[in-house]
């Protein structure tokens, strides 16, 4: 067996593998129809003038630039909705400090969204958060996440004997403030979750309610996934 | 337009088929060609190469999804294109293959061949056994010959870490391989 036999082979691998990636570089992003509102592209300037957005609630500021920084690795990032790059810092003060950056794609090169945010969050929660505040703002919203938690429902391991990490399965509970959380922005929240890994449900509560989205009121069991557009407004340019 | 509706066009053997086709799948068809030749006229003809080549086989063939079928003809095309190309290009079908000798099973190691298309089925169980991220850098990297770069800005992981998976994945797929020779 040669690398031209193993080459010419995955040339013949299932349909259903080759095309799961196919479209990989339209960079999808879940948001409604239409162009963005003139109060989202007035917070796009600023953002782009400002170079960065720092939210209220868990997204505390929480790293004030002292201290020595220390990259401590990389991190395995959701695949699929953003182009994004993770840092994960530990300060001299010990405090565990994240930034995560979200680059958003436009006709003119990209947005860039900046967060930090410090202690007890853990990463994939900390990540989808970032995404899910970008979104809301992308649509012209002011969304503030107050509680985030993932409960782990499953985990699942390679059988070879690496046992290498394969895929994990969660419960969201998400409660988020905001103005402008309309059905459209809430079911790109909802979806962006399950986005995240293999999440199998999502509890949503907004402005202190349960959520109701097309007129029902989020089941105990969460939400499903919502069928939405999937536009290409963003599609990056080559 | 959809498939179904491409394909129809196809079966009625109207010539708007290919130009639908062209619209819909064009641009990804010859990134992929582009990836493979390393030349956009090289890679221009390929894909039209493969115009031509749905256009005849569809129909008898009624291909679901089109796009995968257009795709794995530009990449036999293109690959055969450079196969036979004798200038020395050092694209990223030559970097590819010479990443997946690390691929290779250990001579010795696995004493049996895999017959036709078992290989490719070995393949694919051994695809399932990827998380979504490894999935995605390992099928578009040799499937699609996705530059370490493109790879690094779609995973959202920096260049080294992208090399360092496909080095890992790699060698998953070689003890993968030899495992499945030795049950032959």
């Amino acid at each position: 067996m040669t690398n031209k036999d193993i080459f010419d082979a995955i040339g013949g691998i299932s349909d259903a593998h080759a095309a799961e990636f196919a479209a990989v570089r339209r960079v999808p992003i879940y948001r409604r129809s239409g162009m963005i509102s003139a109060a989202a592209a007035c917070l796009l300037l600023a953002l782009l003038v400002g170079g960065g957005s720092l939210f209220t609630g868990l997204f505390e500021p929480g790293y004030d630039g002292d201290g020595e920084m220390q990259a401590v690795g990389d991190v395995d990032i959701n695949w699929g909705i953003w182009e994004s790059e993770y840092e994960t810092f530990v300060s001299s003060e010990t405090a565990i400090v994240q930034e995560y950056v979200i680059y958003v794609p436009t006709s003119d090169g990209y947005v860039t969204y900046t967060y930090t945010y410090n202690d007890t969050l853990d990463v994939g929660v900390g990540v989808i958060l970032c995404r899910i505040v970008t979104l809301g703002e992308l649509d012209g919203c002011t969304m503030s996440v107050d509680k985030a938690e993932r409960t782990l429902v499953e985990e699942t391991f390679s059988d070879d004997e690496d046992n290498s990490y394969v895929k994990a399965t969660y419960i969201w509970n998400v409660e988020l403030t905001g103005v402008g959380l309309d059905d459209d922005i809430l079911k790109c929240v909802v979806n962006t979750l399950l986005d995240y890994q293999m999440s199998s449900s999502v509890i949503l509560t907004v402005n202190g309610e349960p959520a109701v989205i097309d007129g029902v009121t989020c089941p105990d069991e969460g939400f499903g996934r919502f069928e939405l557009e999937i536009t290409d407004e963003y599609e990056a340019a080559e | 337009m959809n498939d179904a509706e491409i394909l129809k066009l196809f079966l009625e053997r109207s010539e708007r088929a290919i130009e639908v086709l062209s619209e819909k799948y064009g641009r990804a068809a010859s990134k992929l060609a582009k990836n493979i030749v390393g030349d956009e006229r090289d890679a221009e003809e390929c894909v039209n190469d493969a115009y031509l080549a749905v256009w005849n086989t569809v129909p008898p063939k009624e291909p679901s999804p089109m796009s995968q079928y257009l795709y794995g003809i530009v990449r036999n095309i293109s690959v055969n294109r450079v196969r036979y190309n004798t200038a020395e290009k050092r694209g990223e079908y030559t970097l590819c293959l010479d990443e997946l000798e690390e691929a290779v099973p250990s001579p010795g190691g696995t004493e049996s061949e895999f017959e036709s298309g078992e290989l490719s089925h070995a393949i694919d169980a051994f695809i399932d056994t990827l998380g979504k991220t490894d999935r995605m850098i390992f099928v578009r990297r040799y499937w699609y010959l996705d530059s370490i770069s493109d790879l690094s800005k779609a995973a959202g992981l920096r260049e080294g870490a992208v090399r360092t998976r496909l080095s890992r994945i790699r060698s998953r797929l070689k003890k993968f391989l030899e495992r499945k020779g030795e049950a032959l």
